[in-house]
């Protein structure tokens, strides 16, 4: 073996510039080329190298696995390998939740393949690995032990006090990642005795701690942080009755008249310096201040004749998602889409957070033809990225028969669609191949969709 | 004859969109009519037509029809009939006469082809003669210029040859003379240099192995038989199955490894066999070219029973199959690597230029050492992996001891198949 190699550098670097090594196992050629001897020698003793290997004996097994694999779901193993392949991720991670709810565990033949998935989805794939695929994963060298927000949520959620202690003594001492990570944890059993720890989190040196701590202090009425936000929008709207009327006043206050705690909105094209801060105001306010059911569309109505109805508007939005005021987030939803103007707004957010039974009816609506706009209604189903019924995901696939436009979109659709919308694809779609092409693609991704799930059904 | 399982199916896929469409195609609400014999099964699959597409698939040799205008083969609706197959879903039927006259045409095409290659009246012996002495001394000038290119590379050394153009070229000539088998390597010597960290021996050990074979061509009248034929198969001459002349090995032969690869557009399907009552291997070689099927692809974990007659070499391996029957599978158990490595050295110190050598292992294992892989015997004995990493195998078996069957190149083994089955 040595004698090769040393014949391999001397054809590497050329026999023009090395000499040969002498051996003793072939005869002599004189007058032959040094070239042809390299040539010759390196043929002879590669025979020899292939012929002569007998193995090492130096390398160890890796460890052998827990024979026990836990309840596999053996039936899914075709159906999986085919998402796999076809990196359909949210398809996989749909499998492995139902597969958690059953208790079942990944056949061992794709845990390669998932494995690699398991860093962006952890809580969802961690489940349903089983023994060997921690087994694996050790071997690999990927660390699945718990993150560092699931270690301090597990410490806050045993003792939500001890936590606090701890969190008071130690935090000059963590760096402001950690602060953070730590005052995050707080809303865990939130209570009245968490407030000096947020307090002073209020005042740290950065913005996101800051910001962290204000959406706790601002999350319950009883905090002093809360009642002098309640204090600040109390004279915010005005009432005024006449002998024929109602109007609404809207008194926006000075940025001037805020606390410095309160952080400052991203800036708004056309938004002056009182409206900006009637949004940091009403933002962080929660809704049901300003009124619910009959007083709320009574609001909406003379709220939209005001010079700041945009305003409160983009603070409302806000602060409907950030309390999970469901009326008020079903409300201000109904309200965008029926003024076609939802886009101006945070569309996304609305159409995400929207009650099912107000998303569902306003996007069968708008599907239809009726009341709202369908491209409207298509860009908000797309947005909000929420499984669909099965009647919503029909109608969606109906769309086709009718939109030119759907066949562009519909397959992206096909992952949140229910999976019994598949009987709406059976019948082939003559208009243009496109169509049917479409047609066929949704049909497979449900397809194959239903099939890993009931793929399941067997298990106990 | 066994039937194929649903891996099998996916394996006879074109690709992964086939295999899912012809899965969907499985369902019984697919199919207007469908039946099956030994020999074949076939169904009228509904589409988006008016007409149902009619499709059949001879069983016996894995060839397909379909009146779809898909160009893809097997279409979705044969694999969907195969996997309908393959889950004894399929009534047995008496085929309809679309089906029949189909089988017909193929076993008349089948005779006629054995007819005509019987009839064809064999080149008298003279004539044959004079034409492989011409294409031999063209060969010969071909190997002249061969060796000079050769020897100028190692004068100035690889560091300074590394550009893959020149070999390229070198064995574009080597096409010229009518030497395939010689350019095949010239090219892959070209796409080697500087390519990992140990290319250096690499290419030198692939450099003296073609300087063998050079130096074995221009003294091929000296040589004894079998080694003859190594040589005119490695230059590139191909021995024509209709010329085998020796009496056919009949055996039962399980499937227990295969590669696909393809070169220039050509792809190759490797499969080793293992003879039931003796032990003897046998490679098989199927071709295809253009994405075309291969005519007969032997599937690893089954087995048949056929005639095999080798190809004439000092070690002879590669053989020609026919009167194939399917047989249920049933294995020898694998033995330890040093037991592969003696049959390698045999094979080798006979014909230096076979590539491959399968070796069974039992009881096999795997294990790292410097991030390198390596498979490892019940006696401790370790060979190294070529580049493929074995987390498949560990992952499915949970690196337990398991029957692997790899092909060995004299510096690393290709793992072909791994099984926890305990073969007998």
């Amino acid at each position: 073996m040595k004698t090769f190699n040393e014949v391999a550098s001397v054809i590497q670097v050329g026999t023009q510039r090395a000499s040969l090594p002498t051996v003793d196992f072939l005869p002599e050629t004189p007058g032959e080329k040094s070239e042809k001897q390299a040539l010759v020698l390196a043929g002879t003793l590669d025979l020899m190298r292939r012929a002569g290997v007998v193995g090492i004996d130096s390398v160890k097994p890796l460890p052998t696995a827990p024979q026990e694999i836990g309840h596999v779901a053996e039936a899914s193993e075709a159906p999986l390998s085919e998402a796999l392949d076809k990196k359909m991720t949210p398809v996989v991670l749909e499998w492995a939740a139902k597969a958690k709810q059953r208790r079942a565990v990944l056949p061992p033949a794709l845990l390669t393949a998932i494995l690699p998935l398991i860093k962006k989805h952890r809580e969802e794939l961690l489940p349903v690995i089983g023994e060997r695929g921690h087994w694996l994963a050790q071997l690999q060298g990927l660390d699945l032990s718990p993150s560092e927000d699931e270690k301090l949520a597990a410490k806050r959620t045993e003792d939500p006090a001890a936590y606090r202690e701890w969190l008071t003594a130690e935090y000059e001492t963590m760096d402001w990642k950690e602060r953070l990570k730590a005052v995050n944890q707080l809303q865990i059993q939130l209570s009245i005795h968490d407030e000096p720890i947020l307090e002073v989190a209020l005042k740290d040196r950065r913005k996101e701690v800051r910001e962290a701590a204000l959406e706790l202090l601002t999350s319950q009425a009883s905090f002093k942080v809360a009642h002098e936000l309640a204090l600040l929008a109390a004279p915010i709207l005005n009432w005024k009755k006449s002998f024929l009327s109602t109007s609404l006043i809207i008194e926006a206050p000075e940025r001037s008249e805020l606390p410095k705690w309160l952080p400052k909105s991203p800036e708004i094209d056309g938004m002056g310096p009182k409206a900006m801060a009637l949004i940091d105001v009403v933002s962080y306010v929660p809704p049901s201040t300003w009124g619910t059911n009959g007083a709320r569309e009574k609001f909406f109505e003379h709220m939209s004749k005001s010079d700041y109805h945009r305003a409160m508007l983009e603070g409302l939005i806000v602060a409907a998602v950030r309390f999970k005021d469901q009326p008020w987030l079903d409300a201000l939803y109904e309200l965008l889409v029926s003024r076609s103007d939802i886009y101006k707004f945070k569309g996304r957010a609305l159409a995400a957070h929207a009650s099912t039974e107000m998303f569902e009816r306003i996007a069968l609506k708008g599907l239809r033809g009726v009341e709202y706009q369908s491209d409207l209604i298509v860009q908000m189903i797309i947005a909000s990225k929420r499984p669909l019924s099965f009647e919503l995901s029909c109608a969606l696939i109906d769309t086709l028969k009718t939109s030119s436009s759907s066949h562009v979109i519909l397959p992206f659709f096909a992952l949140n669609m229910h999976v019994d919308a598949i009987s709406r694809t059976e019948m082939p779609i003559e208009q243009h191949h496109v169509f049917e092409d479409t047609r066929l693609e949704v049909r497979n991704i449900l397809s194959l969709r239903k099939r890993l799930l009931s793929s399941l059904d067997s298990l106990a | 004859m066994p039937r194929l399982t649903p891996e099998q199916v996916i394996a006879l896929a074109p690709d992964a969109a086939a295999a899912s469409a012809g899965r969907e195609l499985a369902s019984p609400a697919k199919w207007a009519s469908i039946g099956e014999t030994d020999l074949a099964a076939w169904g009228e699959a509904k589409g988006s037509g008016k007409n149902p597409y009619q499709t059949a698939v001879d069983l016996k040799d894995l060839a397909y029809k379909c009146s779809c205008p898909s160009r893809k083969l097997p279409c979705k609706h044969a694999l969907g009939l195969l996997f309908r197959h393959a889950k004894s879903e399929i009534e047995p039927g008496t085929p309809p006469t679309w089906v029949q006259e189909w089988l017909d045409k193929r076993a008349e095409r089948s005779e006629q082809k054995a007819e005509k290659a019987a009839a064809t009246p064999a080149a008298s012996p003279a004539d044959a003669e004079k034409r492989t002495e011409k294409r031999w001394s063209k060969i010969l000038a071909g190997i002249e210029e061969c060796e000079s290119f050769l020897e100028d590379a190692v004068s100035q050394g690889l560091y300074a040859s590394q550009s893959a153009r020149s070999w390229d070229q070198m064995a574009a000539r080597m096409v010229d003379a009518q030497a395939p088998g010689i350019a095949t390597r010239l090219k892959r010597i070209g796409n080697a240099i500087g390519v990992g960290e140990a290319w250096g021996p690499n290419v030198a050990g692939q450099l003296g192995n073609l300087t063998l074979l050079l130096e074995a061509a221009k003294r091929i009248e000296t040589l004894p038989e079998g080694l003859k034929a190594d040589v005119r198969t490695a230059v590139g001459i191909p021995f024509r199955k209709e010329d085998l002349t020796g009496e056919p090995v009949e055996d039962v032969w399980d499937v227990l490894g295969s590669a696909i690869e393809t070169e220039d557009r050509i792809t190759t399907c490797r499969s080793w066999l293992q003879a039931r009552s003796t032990g003897k291997w046998a490679l098989h070689l199927a071709f295809s070219a253009a994405g075309q099927p291969f005519d007969f692809q032997p599937l690893i974990g089954t087995a048949f029973h056929a005639k095999a007659q080798y190809y004439p070499s000092a070690y002879p391996l590669r053989v020609n199959l026919t009167e194939i029957e399917p047989q249920p599978f049933q294995p020898r158990k694998g033995g330890l690597i040093a037991e592969g490595l003696e049959f390698a050295a045999d094979v080798w110190s006979q014909n230096p230029w076979a590539e491959r050598v399968p070796i069974p292992i039992s009881a096999g294992s795997f294990g790292q050492k410097d991030s390198d892989w390596f498979v490892i015997d019940s006696s401790g004995r370790a060979l190294p992996l070529n580049g493929e990493d074995p987390w498949y195998l560990v992952a499915l078996f949970g690196n337990q001891p398991i029957e692997i069957v790899g092909e060995w190149n004299g510096s690393s083994l290709n793992v072909l198949c791994g099984s926890d089955d305990p073969w007998t």
